[in-house]
C-alpha cells in the first residue's frame, strides 16, 4: 500500500492496571479524513495522543512512513498537529499572538512564520479576531483558532480531538467545511467524535473503537454493506447488541452529558446559540436533578453576562 | 539552544503578565515598599519605644539617680507597687521592670535591683536586661570608686604619717636610753655606812656635847638619806626595768611600723577605678555607624528574595500547568529545558526588576551606599534568587491545586525563615537542628549579603555560601526538570 502513511502494529496503552488500548492495529492512508469513532471512555482520545507521541505505547509500534514516531519523536513531532476538544492556547493572547508563539515553539523562522500564520488566519477565517485576546472570542472561533494552532507549523497529518463536541450545528457544519478545505490542501486528518452521522458525511475512513480494540475500520459504505445497516446508527446498533451493550446512543450515557455540564461556559454558549441543543440535553436528563442542573448553569453563564 | 523559542517563551509570558496590571504592579512595588517601610521604621540605634516600669517603696536619691540615667534612654513608668509593675510587662505597657530596694544608698543595701522581663521576646529581654543592667552598673561602679577612694586615701595618710611616727619612736628610745643611762650613782649604800661609821668614831672622839650633838643630828640625817637612797635606788630600778620595757614596745612598734609601711607599699594600684573593676571592658562594633536599618537590611533583602522568588515562580508554573495551552508546549518540539528556562528567566528578570527598585530606593530616598560592592550583591542575588526561583518552581510542579501550591511555597518560605536569624539566633536552636539550618538557603544568603553589605568583605570570604547556593541552584533545578516531565504524564 504505497499511500499507507501511519501504521499502528499491536499498540497497547495501559495506565497503571487500566487498559485503554489493547493491542491496536490500524493503518491511516495519506490525504485523507480518518473518522475514529466509538463511545466516550473508549480510548479514542488516547489513540490521538499516541499518534502525536504524547504518550508512549506500553507495548506495540506506532510507524510513520515506516519509521518509529517514538525513535524520530522531536523530527515526526512537527509532522503533526493535534487540535485536542478543550483547546490549547492562551487564552490571554491575541490570535495572533498565539500563533506566533506557537509557531516559534515548532522552530518556524520568523520570514516563513510571519507569512504562515497570515494564510492560517485566512484558511481559518479569523482574519477579524486577529488581535482579538483567545479569551474574548467564540466558542467556534475558538475551535478555528485551536485548530490554527495545530496547523502553524504546516504539518502534514492533522489530528482533531472530537471536532464537533459542544458546538451547534451551524457551527458543526463550519467546522467541517474547514476541515474538508485543509484536507484539500493534502492535509491528513484524523479526527474522534461519537457523533455517527457527522462521521458517515464526513470521513473518508472509519474505524471503529470498541472494548479497547480497533475492530472494523474501512469506508463508509464497505461497513454499512458488511452490516447490512442504512446507515452508521444502525450499524452501530447492531454492533452493540452483538456485543452485549444495549444500543450505542445508551454508550453516550451520564457520564458524557455530566462532562458537558461540568463546562460551564461552552455549554452556555453553545446553547446560546442552538435551543435545539437544550431540549435535547434536557430530555437526555435521567431525572428531574439533573434538568434543573442543567437550566442552573445556563441561568448562571447567562448572569455573567459575557 | 533554542534561542529563538527561549525568547519567545519570555515575550509571551511578559505579554500575559503585562495583561493582569494589578498583578504586575503589585509583583513589581511590594517589594519596595516593604523595604522601605521597613528602613524608616528601623532607621536608629537607640530603643526609645522601651517603656521600663519601676518601682521602689522608697525612693532614695540614688535610686532617683539611676532612674535619671535610664531617662535618657527609655521611658520611665513609676508604678505603684511591684505587682502593678510585673503586671505592666505582662500588659505589654513595660518590657522591663526594674524593682529598686527601699532607700537604696551608696552604703549598701541587703536587697537587690530585681529586674523583671518577659522572655517570651528574647531579643528584647537580653537587650533590655544588657542596656539596664550596664546602666546601673555604671552607677553601682561609681560609687564603688568613692568608697575605694576614701579608703585609699586613709591609706595614704597612714603610709605618709608613718615614717614621722617611726622617728618619734626613735627619739623616744633615744632619751630612754638617756634616761637609762642617768640612772647610775656613784654613791653606794656602803658609802653611806662608811660616813657612819665615821660619824660614829667622831662622837667618841668629840669632846664636846655641842659637836656630839650635832654629829648626832647628822647622824639622823645620814639615816634619811639612807632612807632616801634606798627607795630612789629602788625607784631607779624600777625605772630601768620599765624603760627597758618600754624600749622593748617602742622596738616592735618600730617594727610594725616598718611592717605597716612595706605592706602599703606593698599595694601597687591605688586607683580606685582599678580595684572595683581590675579588668576593663569595652564592646566595640566591628559595625562601624550602622543602625537598625542597616542590620537588617540583609536579612530583609534575604527575605525580599525568598518570598519573592519561591511565590512568584510556584505561581508561575502553576498558572502555566493550569494554562490550556499546557498540553500543547508538549506536543511541540522545543525541549522542555527551554520551557523550565524560559519561565526561570522570565523570573529572574522580575526579580532583579523589583531588586533594581528596592536599591534605587535604598540608594537615592534612605541614602545608602553599595559603591565597591556591586559585583558582590549582585552575585549573591543572581545566585540566590536562582535557588529560590527553583524551589518555588519545583513546588508548582509538585501540588496540582493553587492552594496548595500558595499553601506550599508559604509553608516552605516559613520554614526558612523559622530556622534562621530571623526570629532567634540559630545557635539557640538544637545542635542538631543547627546543623541543618547551616543549609537553610535563606540563612547562606543572609550571612553573604551580611558578609557583603556590613563588613564590607569580598567573594573569597563567602566561598562556602557561593558553593551551597550553586548547589542549591543545580539540585532544584534538576528536580524542576523532572517535576515539569511528571507533569506531562498527569494530563
Amino acid at each position: 500500500m504505497d499511500d499507507e502513511l501511519i501504521q499502528f502494529k499491536g499498540v497497547t496503552k495501559s495506565f497503571g492496571k487500566n487498559v485503554v488500548l489493547d493491542a491496536i492495529d490500524l493503518t491511516i492512508p495519506e490525504g485523507q479524513i480518518i473518522g475514529i469513532i466509538g463511545a466516550s471512555g473508549e480510548g479514542k482520545s488516547t489513540i490521538l495522543k499516541l499518534l502525536a507521541s504524547f504518550y508512549k505505547p506500553t507495548k506495540g509500534h506506532i510507524y510513520y512512513k515506516k519509521k518509529d514516531i517514538f525513535k524520530n519523536k522531536r523530527i515526526i513531532s512537527k509532522l503533526f498537529g493535534l487540535s485536542i476538544e478543550d483547546g490549547s492556547f492562551y487564552e490571554k493572547l491575541s490570535v495572533e499572538e498565539n500563533l506566533m508563539h506557537f509557531g516559534r515553539l515548532y522552530g518556524v523562522k520568523t520570514k516563513v512564520l510571519k507569512k504562515r500564520v497570515d494564510e492560517i488566519i485566512k484558511l481559518v477565517e479569523l482574519e477579524n479576531a486577529v488581535n482579538t485576546l483567545a479569551k474574548n472570542l467564540s466558542l467556534g472561533m475558538k475551535k478555528r483558532l485551536d485548530i490554527a494552532c495545530a496547523l502553524v507549523h504546516n504539518p502534514s497529518i492533522l489530528i482533531i480531538d472530537e471536532l464537533t463536541a459542544d458546538l451547534d450545528p451551524l457551527l458543526r457544519k463550519q467546522m467541517m467545511h474547514l476541515v474538508k478545505h485543509i484536507n484539500s490542501h493534502g492535509t491528513t486528518v484524523i479526527i474522534t467524535t461519537q457523533l455517527l452521522l457527522e462521521a458517515e458525511d464526513f470521513c473518508d475512513k472509519i474505524a471503529i473503537l470498541f472494548n479497547e480494540k480497533i475492530i472494523e475500520e474501512g469506508t463508509s459504505l464497505k461497513l454499512r454493506k458488511k452490516y447490512k445497516s442504512k446507515d452508521l446508527n444502525e450499524l452501530f446498533n447492531k454492533l452493540f447488541s452483538k456485543k452485549g451493550r444495549k444500543t450505542y446512543q445508551e454508550s453516550f450515557d451520564k457520564k458524557t452529558k455530566l462532562k458537558l455540564l461540568n463546562k460551564n461556559k461552552p455549554l452556555k454558549e453553545s446553547l446560546m446559540v442552538d435551543k435545539d441543543k437544550l431540549d435535547e440535553l434536557l430530555d437526555k436528563a435521567e431525572d428531574k436533578e439533573e434538568s434543573d442542573e442543567i437550566l442552573r448553569q445556563l441561568k448562571e453563564g447567562n448572569k455573567d453576562g459575557d | 539552544m533554542e534561542i529563538r523559542a527561549l525568547l519567545s517563551i519570555i515575550e509571551k509570558n511578559f505579554k500575559i503578565l503585562g495583561r493582569s496590571k494589578f498583578s504586575l504592579i503589585a509583583i513589581i512595588l511590594v517589594p519596595f515598599l516593604v523595604i522601605l517601610l521597613a528602613s524608616f521604621a528601623f532607621n536608629s540605634s537607640s530603643l526609645a519605644g522601651v517603656n521600663v516600669g519601676v518601682y521602689s517603696e522608697s525612693y532614695s536619691n540614688l535610686t532617683e539617680e539611676v532612674l535619671q540615667g535610664l531617662s535618657e534612654n527609655f521611658t520611665i513608668i513609676k508604678e505603684n507597687s511591684s505587682e502593678e509593675c510585673i503586671n505592666s510587662v505582662k500588659a505589654s505597657t513595660s518590657q522591663i521592670c526594674v524593682v529598686f530596694p527601699k532607700d537604696l544608698s551608696s552604703e549598701g543595701s541587703e536587697e537587690e535591683v530585681v529586674f523583671y522581663v518577659d522572655h517570651s521576646r528574647l531579643n528584647l529581654a537580653y537587650t533590655l536586661l544588657h542596656e539596664i543592667g550596664s546602666k546601673i552598673s555604671i552607677k553601682a561602679s561609681d560609687l564603688g570608686v568613692s568608697l575605694v577612694q576614701e579608703l585609699i586615701s586613709a591609706l595614704g595618710n597612714i603610709k605618709t604619717s608613718l615614717p614621722d611616727q617611726k622617728s618619734k619612736i626613735e627619739l623616744s628610745k633615744q632619751n630612754l636610753q638617756e634616761i637609762i643611762g642617768k640612772t647610775d650613782f656613784n654613791l653606794s649604800a656602803l658609802q653611806i655606812e662608811n660616813i657612819s661609821s665615821i660619824l660614829n668614831s667622831a662622837y667618841i672622839l668629840a669632846n664636846s656635847s655641842s659637836a656630839q650633838l650635832k654629829i648626832n643630828e647628822s647622824l639622823v640625817i645620814l639615816g634619811v638619806l639612807n632612807q632616801s637612797f634606798l627607795t630612789a635606788s629602788e625607784n631607779l630600778a624600777y625605772i630601768e626595768t620599765q624603760s627597758e620595757e618600754t624600749k622593748i614596745i617602742l622596738d616592735t612598734l618600730a617594727e610594725k611600723s616598718d611592717q605597716i609601711n612595706l605592706e602599703i607599699n606593698k599595694i601597687n594600684v591605688l586607683d580606685a577605678e582599678k580595684i572595683i573593676s581590675p579588668i576593663k571592658t569595652k564592646i566595640e562594633s566591628i559595625n562601624v555607624g550602622s543602625n537598625n536599618k542597616d542590620y537588617l537590611l540583609p536579612t530583609i533583602i534575604s527575605l525580599i528574595a525568598l518570598f519573592g522568588a519561591i511565590l512568584l515562580s510556584s505561581t508561575f508554573v502553576l498558572q502555566e500547568r493550569k494554562s490550556k495551552a499546557y498540553f500543547r508546549k508538549f506536543l511541540t518540539p522545543t525541549r522542555d529545558i527551554t520551557f523550565l528556562l524560559g519561565n526561570y528567566i522570565t523570573c529572574l528578570i522580575i526579580l532583579f526588576a523589583q531588586f533594581i527598585l528596592v536599591f534605587l530606593g535604598l540608594i537615592f530616598i534612605l541614602s545608602m551606599n553599595f559603591a565597591g560592592i556591586w559585583p558582590e550583591i549582585l552575585l549573591i542575588l543572581f545566585l540566590s534568587l536562582s535557588a529560590f526561583t527553583f524551589i518555588g518552581m519545583f513546588i508548582g510542579y509538585l501540588f496540582k491545586s493553587e492552594e496548595t501550591t500558595i499553601f506550599a511555597g508559604v509553608l516552605a518560605s516559613a520554614l526558612m525563615m523559622f530556622f534562621s536569624n530571623v526570629i532567634l539566633p540559630i545557635e539557640t536552636i538544637s545542635h542538631t537542628f543547627e546543623k541543618i539550618t547551616l543549609f537553610n538557603p535563606l540563612v547562606i544568603v543572609d550571612s553573604a549579603l551580611k558578609k557583603v553589605i556590613l563588613f564590607g568583605l569580598d567573594l573569597s570570604y563567602m566561598s562556602n555560601e557561593i558553593y551551597t547556593l550553586l548547589g542549591f541552584f543545580v539540585v532544584f533545578g534538576v528536580l524542576s526538570y523532572l517535576g515539569r516531565k511528571i507533569t506531562k504524564r498527569m494530563l
